[in-house]
C-alpha cells in the first residue's frame, strides 16, 4: 500500500470531497486509505500541469462535477472494494455478522420468551359443571345427602376428610377388615366391639349416604381447590376431597351388611344394593377419578352380594329383588368411560401454561410449568420450556391420544389382547419426551381404565348370573346343565360374556355346585382355579377370576 | 460528447481491458488514454472509473500495486491479467459483431458493415 507523504497541495474543495467520500464509505480505514492516496494522486496529477491558482480552481471544480455524487461514489467503490476483498476475510466477516445476528435473535428470542405469558380465555370449570349437570328437579340429587354424611364422618376427624386407619385401636381392625385380612366374623370380641362401636357412632353417616343411592341422580358442583392466587389450572386443582370420605362409607356399608347378613340376609342384600347404587352415581360423573371410585364401590357391593348368597339362606323373594334392582340399575347401560374432565383438564392446563398461539406465540412459560409439574429448580423448568414443543403441536397430540384412548377404553381385554392395539402409554412413550413433558405430567394412566370397567360389568352381570341360578335351584331342584338353561327359563336375558374371551363367562356344573369364572388376563381357561394374589391374572402366576364358589373373590375390595 | 450511463456501463469495461491490454497504467493516467484514443469522445466519467477498476480487480480481470512512476512518485497501477485477456478477446468479438449490426441498422456507410 502506498505511504503518501503528506497531502499534496491541493484546492480546499477537493480534499473536502474526497473526505467526504471517505467519511461515507463506511469501510475498514486501509481501504479508505488506499482510496485516499488513489484519489488525491489522480487529482494532483490531472491539476500538475496548471499555470496558476485560478486555473486548478476552476479545473478542480470541473473534475469534481464528472466525479459526480459524492455518496453514489462511495457506495459504487465501497462496494468495488468488498468485493476486492479476499475470500478469508469475507468469511471472517460473515461470521462474525452471523454470530451477531445469532445474539441478536438469541436476544429477541428470549425477551419474547420471557416477557411471555399466558392468557386463559375459557373458564373449563364452569363449562364442566355446565355440561354435567342433568335438567332434573334438585330434588332428586344424591349430593346433599352424600355431603351430610361426609360431614358427620369427617367430624370424627376434624384434620382429615376420612378415618386414621393407623391412629387408634378401632381404626386398625377397620383397616384391616377394609383390606380383607380378616372377614368381620373372624374378629375377635374385642375387636368385634371396637368395630361395632366405630359403626354406631358413624351410623348416622352411613344412614345419610343410604338415602342418597335413593335418589335418581348425582350432581354436584365442582371447585377449583387452588387459592385463585396462583396460575394454578382451574382444573388440575380440582377439589376432590370428598372421594376418600366416601369410599370410607362404602366400607362402612360392607361391614354394616357383614355384620347384618347372618341375622337379616335380605337387609344386607338391601345394603349392598345401596352401595352399588351409590357407586352408579359416581360412575355417571365426567371425571375419571371418580368414575373408578364409583367402579370399586360397585365392585365392592357385587362381591358383598356374591357373598351373602354363598353364606346366607336368600327366599326367592330376595332373589327376585335383588334381580329387579340390578336390572333396574343398569337399565340405561353402563355409563362409558368419561374423558370429558380429562380433556378439559387438559386444555385448561394448556391454556394457563402456555402463551396464545399465533405468529410468534404459543409457547411454553417456565413459571406455570414449573407448578404444574412440580419442578423446583428454576434451570430445570426453563431448559424443559425452551425445548418443550409449540401450544398448537402439544394441544394436537394431547387430542391425538385422548382420542386412540376413547376408541381403545371401549374395547374389551379380549379385543385389546388379539388385536395388539398400540396402548396410550406406547404412544406416549414414542414422543420425544423432552418435547411433550407436559403430556407424561398430565395424562393419566389410561390403558386399564377400559379394563376397569369391563371387570365391573362382568362381575355385575356374574352376580346377577350366580342370582339366576339359585333361583333355577329353587324351581327346578338342581342347577342347570348349561346357562343357556337360565335364558330359555327367562331367568337372564342373555349369557353374560366374559370381556377376557368375547365369550360366554365359563360355568360348569359340579355335584352339588357349580363353578363361574371368568378366564381373566392371562387369557387361557385354567379349569376355574383362582390365584388369591393376583386375582384378575395380571401377572404370570394368575389364573382364572372365580365368581362362583365365593370364598376367594369375595373378599375383594381393592 | 457525452454518452448515455446505461450505454456506457456495457462498454467501459472492454475498453478499461484494451487499453490496460497496451501496458499497465494508472487512474489517471487510464482515464487520459482513453480519453485520448477515443479521441476525446470517450470520457469515462471519473467516478465511474475507480468503481469499474475496483469491480475488475475483484474479478480477477486487472491486477493492482503499489509502484513508483516515472516521477519517482507511488501510484496505484493497474495491468490486465490473462483471464482479463481471454474475456477482452471474447467481449471484443462481440461487440465488433454489434456494432456492425447497429451500424446495419442505422444503415451507416457500408464500411462499417460485416463483409
Amino acid at each position: 500500500m502506498s505511504e503518501h507523504k503528506g497531502k499534496p497541495d491541493l484546492p480546499g474543495n477537493i480534499t473536502t470531497y474526497i473526505e467526504n467520500i471517505l467519511r461515507r464509505m463506511r469501510y475498514r480505514r486501509s481501504a479508505r486509505r488506499e482510496v485516499e492516496t488513489e484519489l488525491l494522486d489522480h487529482f494532483e496529477d490531472a491539476l500538475h500541469d496548471c499555470a496558476d491558482r485560478e486555473q486548478r480552481k476552476k479545473l478542480a471544480e470541473e473534475m469534481i462535477r464528472e466525479f459526480g455524487d459524492v455518496k453514489t461514489l462511495a457506495r459504487l467503490i465501497r462496494r468495488g472494494k468488498i468485493r476486492c476483498r479476499p475470500w478469508w476475510r469475507t468469511a471472517c466477516v460473515r461470521m462474525v455478522q452471523g454470530v451477531c445476528l445469532l445474539i441478536v435473535t438469541m436476544a429477541l428470542y428470549v425477551g419474547w420468551f420471557f416477557l411471555g405469558r399466558p392468557a386463559p380465555a375459557t373458564d373449563y370449570l364452569a363449562k364442566m359443571n355446565r355440561l354435567s349437570r342433568p335438567s332434573i328437579s334438585d330434588q332428586d340429587n344424591a349430593w346433599p345427602l352424600y355431603k351430610k354424611a361426609i360431614e358427620y364422618i369427617a367430624r370424627s376427624d376434624p384434620d382429615q376428610a376420612g378415618f386414621h386407619y393407623e391412629s387408634d385401636e378401632p381404626m386398625k381392625t377397620v383397616a384391616k377388615l377394609a383390606k380383607r385380612d380378616i372377614s368381620f366374623e373372624q374378629l375377635s370380641d374385642t375387636e368385634r366391639q371396637e368395630v361395632l362401636q366405630w359403626m354406631e357412632k358413624n351410623a348416622p353417616a352411613w344412614e345419610y349416604f343410604r338415602q342418597g343411592s335413593d335418589k335418581s341422580y348425582y350432581y354436584r358442583e365442582y371447585k377449583s381447590g387452588g387459592d385463585g392466587k396462583t396460575s394454578t389450572p382451574m382444573l388440575l386443582s380440582l377439589s376432590l376431597s370428598c372421594l376418600s370420605p366416601l369410599r370410607d362409607i362404602a366400607l362402612l356399608g360392607i361391614f354394616q351388611a357383614q355384620r347384618q347378613a347372618h341375622q337379616s340376609p335380605r337387609k344386607a342384600m338391601e345394603t349392598c344394593l345401596a352401595l352399588a347404587r351409590a357407586g352408579w352415581h359416581m360412575q355417571t360423573r365426567p371425571v375419571l377419578i371418580e368414575f373408578l371410585t364409583g367402579v370399586a364401590i360397585h365392585r365392592l357391593a357385587m362381591n358383598e352380594c356374591i357373598r351373602i348368597m354363598a353364606e346366607c339362606p336368600l327366599s326367592e323373594r330376595d332373589l327376585m329383588y335383588l334381580q329387579g334392582e340390578l336390572i333396574r340399575m343398569r337399565a340405561q347401560g353402563y355409563p362409558p368411560v368419561p374423558m370429558d374432565y380429562d380433556r378439559m383438564a387438559f386444555y385448561d392446563t394448556v391454556q394457563h401454561v402456555f402463551t396464545q398461539g399465533g405468529p410468534g406465540g404459543g409457547h411454553l412459560v417456565p413459571k406455570p410449568f414449573s407448578e404444574v409439574a412440580e419442578i423446583s429448580e428454576p434451570a430445570v423448568s426453563i431448559l424443559a420450556s425452551l425445548a418443550h414443543a409449540g401450544r398448537d403441536k402439544t394441544l394436537e397430540k394431547g387430542a391425538e391420544i385422548f382420542d386412540h384412548f376413547g376408541r381403545v377404553a371401549k374395547m374389551s381385554p379380549w379385543q385389546r389382547h388379539t388385536m395388539q392395539i398400540t396402548t396410550a402409554d406406547d404412544l406416549l412413550d414414542s414422543l420425544p419426551h423432552y418435547r411433550y413433558s407436559l403430556l407424561m405430567v398430565l395424562l393419566p394412566a389410561l390403558d386399564r381404565v377400559g379394563e376397569h370397567r369391563f371387570r365391573m360389568i362382568a362381575l355385575d352381570q356374574a352376580t346377577e348370573t350366580i342370582q339366576a341360578l339359585q333361583l333355577y335351584r329353587m324351581q327346578k331342584g338342581g342347577y342347570p346343565e348349561t346357562l343357556q338353561a337360565l335364558v330359555a327359563s327367562g331367568l337372564i336375558d342373555s349369557i353374560p360374556q366374559d370381556p377376557y374371551s368375547d365369550q360366554p363367562l365359563r360355568y360348569r356344573k359340579t355335584e352339588n355346585d357349580f363353578v363361574l369364572y371368568s378366564i381373566a388376563g392371562n387369557y387361557q381357561d385354567d379349569g376355574g382355579t383362582m390365584n388369591p394374589e393376583d386375582q384378575w391374572a395380571r401377572n404370570e402366576n394368575g389364573r382364572d377370576y372365580v365368581f362362583w364358589p365365593a370364598g376367594e373373590a369375595a373378599f375383594q375390595t381393592k | 460528447m457525452k454518452f448515455e450511463r446505461e450505454l456506457l456501463k456495457g462498454v467501459a469495461p472492454v475498453v478499461v481491458l484494451e487499453v490496460l491490454s497496451r501496458g499497465r497504467m494508472y487512474g489517471y493516467e487510464l482515464s487520459e488514454a482513453i480519453r485520448q484514443r477515443s479521441g476525446d469522445l470517450l470520457n469515462l466519467g471519473r467516478g465511474t472509473l475507480y468503481p469499474l477498476l475496483y469491480n475488475l480487480e475483484a474479478k480477477g480481470l486487472v491486477a493492482a500495486e503499489w509502484d513508483e512512476n516515472e516521477s519517482k512518485r507511488k501510484r496505484r497501477y493497474y495491468s490486465i491479467t490473462s483471464e482479463g485477456m481471454d474475456q477482452l478477446e471474447r467481449q471484443k468479438h462481440q461487440w465488433i459483431h454489434l456494432q456492425q449490426a447497429v451500424s446495419m441498422i442505422f444503415e451507416l456507410a457500408p464500411a462499417l458493415r460485416p463483409a
